[in-house]
């Protein structure tokens, strides 16, 4: 028998998600500012009609009272949620008044990529697009970002971070607000430091290649936010190598490498504590990761012959791996290159980056560093186990900042889920655009798939305005399962069925 | 009336699905209200790119060999586009083409020349900025050129939301690992033309837009002032 939620459940879920709708809605209302000063009264009315209901809802939500209690870990994911999918509500109604969308759910598609900072997009006309906008995608990036690495620092980390919401039995209490507020203040310590360091270094960089005065603003938050985020949306379709500065891509690959370098390490690099660091399990998978990808891509370039210099290997090497292991999604080329320049190799280890992704605990997606350590771990503990005389016992363990953990099997056991469902989500999406195309190659299928399910955005060309609707509709929800973890998705959407249809 | 709990759930289900279609039939009408103004067609750059294009649309390179960029063995081959070159770059490397295309984002002024984005899709030669009508033709497409000086000074108008940019002929060569980009697809400017100069779009506010957007604001800020008061009681 489905039994209905407590009414008290529902009246906190609304009250918390409404507040969130409301802080969301502000910043859009916000952004009518700007687009009026550049002249952009059209923008300016677009942001004002998303702006409104979303105000509106959440002022109507924050009437509602709460009896005090403790926010538990189920009520939090449905709130997270709620959260995203009213916030990505609201946010389509601008996207779609830029008219630079085919319909609402292209409007939506890019929402909800900017929300969970993937940074694919089915915008038309990128390039004459007014500058407001470009503002309001960066503003999805910066909620979605914020939002994420609070979820990251509070729900997850209730459960002991390890597996998300795979591993009841791992509870170490049902209460995370405490953590919550210590989250907040990780987020805005992170997003302010890469922040500040982006807008100064990132200005100076546009500066040194060129662009000017006029539109260095909006074109330094943009590209601040896209790869300090790991969001990915860029203000041209050129993509980064449009704008022709090593400078520029050395700072946009220093802001990737933090972004998805957990808030933990971190803070523990600013208390200078590297031995730690250097024993941490999500670091060292990172590192490796980082390093396998970048010369997996850069064997893949050298075979396929497409540059005729070590150095432009290099950069491109270097720029691209960073780039899905971090899950950015910026490229230095043009989307068809990928397909058509870069042979068969450099794709591959580009779809192997995107699909593990950056640090547990981070801004980055993919099924992350720390789970496929644990799971090569795993092997390797299965391996020697097997070498190993019968009857012995032999623990195997691993650090987290300077914490000994022992590895069980509940670590492998809902590390391997995960592995699993992302790479099932993956082939299913690869099979969906095979299904509506049929020029798609299984590479740029399966490399599109990778890249929304990872919240990467690399874009190969495949994904673009006017395609079958259901192919928006199933990467939509794919970008939204890879950030919300798969069965954090299931839990909220079961609560949503037993609101409706379950008895009270 | 007697409601029961399921009933009152229902309801309100209900009430809010039928304020978001208020919301969104709102937005539509704003939408098909935005006030058309196409620019129009360029007449050269509207023609199709000639045969060479379409032959190599369909290759993919993923051959070993590393290809060559001796400037000596080029030869012209006519108008190319943007998608044929990123199709195939190994075919066009090294060799003079025509490229058509409108200049869009920024001038990046550097020493001896500049770098410009060129883009040859539909919303440059043929429809205008998508500001100004609702033909959608896909996304941007274009190619990286780099004007020497004297060339450079030609382009002074990229194209942005309210303004179609120059739209500009260049004869150059493809290098499609450009040693002094970093290994970008370039093309390198030998000869260029503007074919025509920017063109603005005619700004108009969308008045529907407008109006629904002063209503909504004065609705939500009438629940805002109601709210204060009210929760200012309790």
């Amino acid at each position: 028998m489905l039994l209905a939620p407590a009414v008290d459940d529902l009246r906190v879920i609304i009250r918390i998600s409404g507040t969130g709708v409301l802080l969301f809605g502000l910043g859009i209302g916000l952004l009518a500012i700007p687009a009026l000063l550049l002249g952009e009264a059209n923008a300016a009315t677009a942001m004002l009609m998303g702006a409104a209901p979303a105000v509106v809802t959440g002022v109507l939500a924050r009437r509602i009272r709460v009896t005090a209690g403790h926010l538990t870990w189920t009520r939090g994911i449905v709130i997270a949620a709620t959260t995203w999918a009213a916030c990505a509500l609201v946010a389509t109604i601008p996207l779609q008044l830029s008219g630079h969308f085919a319909s609402p759910l292209d409007a939506l598609f890019d929402a909800v990529s900017g929300l969970t900072n993937t940074g694919n997009s089915l915008i038309a006309d990128l390039d004459h697009l007014p500058r407001a906008f470009i503002l309001l995608r960066s503003w999805l990036e910066i909620a979605g970002g914020a939002a994420f690495l609070l979820v990251g620092q509070s729900l997850l980390a209730a459960r002991r971070a390890i597996a998300s919401s795979l591993t009841p039995a791992e509870t170490v209490g049902e209460h995370f607000m405490p953590r919550t507020r210590k989250g907040v203040v990780y987020t805005a310590r992170t997003l302010g430091a890469l922040g500040s360091v982006g807008i100064v270094g990132v200005g100076v960089s546009l500066v040194i290649a060129g662009v000017p005065l006029t539109s260095l603003p909006v074109s330094t938050v943009s590209l601040t936010v896209a790869a300090a985020t790991t969001g990915g949306f860029v203000p041209v379709s050129g993509a980064v190598g449009a704008y022709h500065s090593p400078v520029l891509e050395f700072m946009l690959v220093t802001l990737m490498l933090g972004a998805a370098t957990s808030v933990g390490v971190l803070g523990a690099a600013a208390r200078r504590q590297y031995r730690r660091i250097a024993r941490d399990l999500n670091f060292r998978s990172y590192v490796v990761m980082l390093l396998v990808v970048i010369a997996g891509v850069a064997f893949g370039l050298a075979r396929a012959g497409t540059f005729t210099t070590p150095l432009a290997v290099a950069r491109h090497a270097i720029f691209s791996g960073t780039a899905a292991v971090t899950t950015t999604g910026l490229s230095t080329v043009a989307p068809q290159l990928f397909m058509t320049d870069f042979g068969i190799m450099a794709p591959i280890a580009l779809v192997a980056g995107m699909t593990v992704g950056g640090m547990l605990g981070s801004l980055s997606g993919g099924f992350t560093t720390l789970r496929g350590g644990l799971l090569a771990k795993g092997v390797i503990g299965d391996v020697r186990r097997i070498l190993q005389p019968e009857g012995s016992v032999q623990a195997i363990g691993w650090q987290r900042l300077g914490r000994r953990e022992v590895l069980t099997d509940a670590h492998v056991r809902s590390s391997a889920s995960i592995v699993m469902l992302a790479l099932i989500t993956i082939l299913a999406g690869g099979a969906v655009v095979l299904w509506s195309s049929g020029t798609v190659t299984l590479r740029g299928a399966l490399m599109t798939s990778a890249s929304a399910v990872g919240n990467v955005g690399l874009d190969v060309g495949v994904l673009a305005s006017g395609q079958p609707w259901y192919v928006t509709l199933v990467f939509t929800a794919m970008m939204l399962l890879g950030r919300l973890q798969w069965l954090a998705v299931f839990a909220a959407v079961g609560f949503a069925v037993s609101t409706v249809w379950g008895r009270p | 009336m007697n409601v029961t709990p399921t009933m009152r759930r229902w309801l309100l289900l209900a009430g809010f699905l039928g304020v978001l279609l208020l919301i969104a039939a709102a937005v539509q009408w704003a939408w098909v209200s935005a006030p058309e103004n196409p620019l129009d067609v360029v007449p050269a750059g509207a023609e199709d790119p000639e045969s060479v294009a379409a032959r190599t649309l369909t290759c993919e390179r993923t051959l070993p060999d590393a290809p060559t960029s001796d400037v000596e063995r080029v030869e012209p081959v006519g108008r190319v586009s943007s998608v044929a070159v990123n199709a195939c770059p190994d075919v066009f490397d090294g060799l003079v083409v025509d490229y058509i295309g409108e200049v869009v984002g920024d001038v990046l002024a550097r020493p001896g020349g500049a770098w410009v984005l060129v883009n040859d899709d539909d919303y440059a030669l043929e429809t205008g900025p998508l500001s100004g009508h609702t033909q959608f033709r896909g996304g941007n497409s274009g190619l990286a050129v780099w004007l020497p000086v004297g060339q450079a000074d030609l382009v002074d108008e990229p194209g942005n939301a309210t303004r179609r940019g120059d739209v500009i002929r260049v004869s150059a060569i493809v290098n499609r690992a450009d040693p002094l980009d970093g290994g970008g697809l370039t093309l390198r400017a030998l000869d260029t033309e503007v074919l025509v100069e920017a063109q603005y779009l005619e700004t108009r506010v969308n008045r529907v837009q407008a109006g629904l957007a002063i209503l909504f604001t004065l609705l939500a800020g009438a629940v805002v002032v109601w709210d204060r008061r009210t929760s200012g009681q309790a």
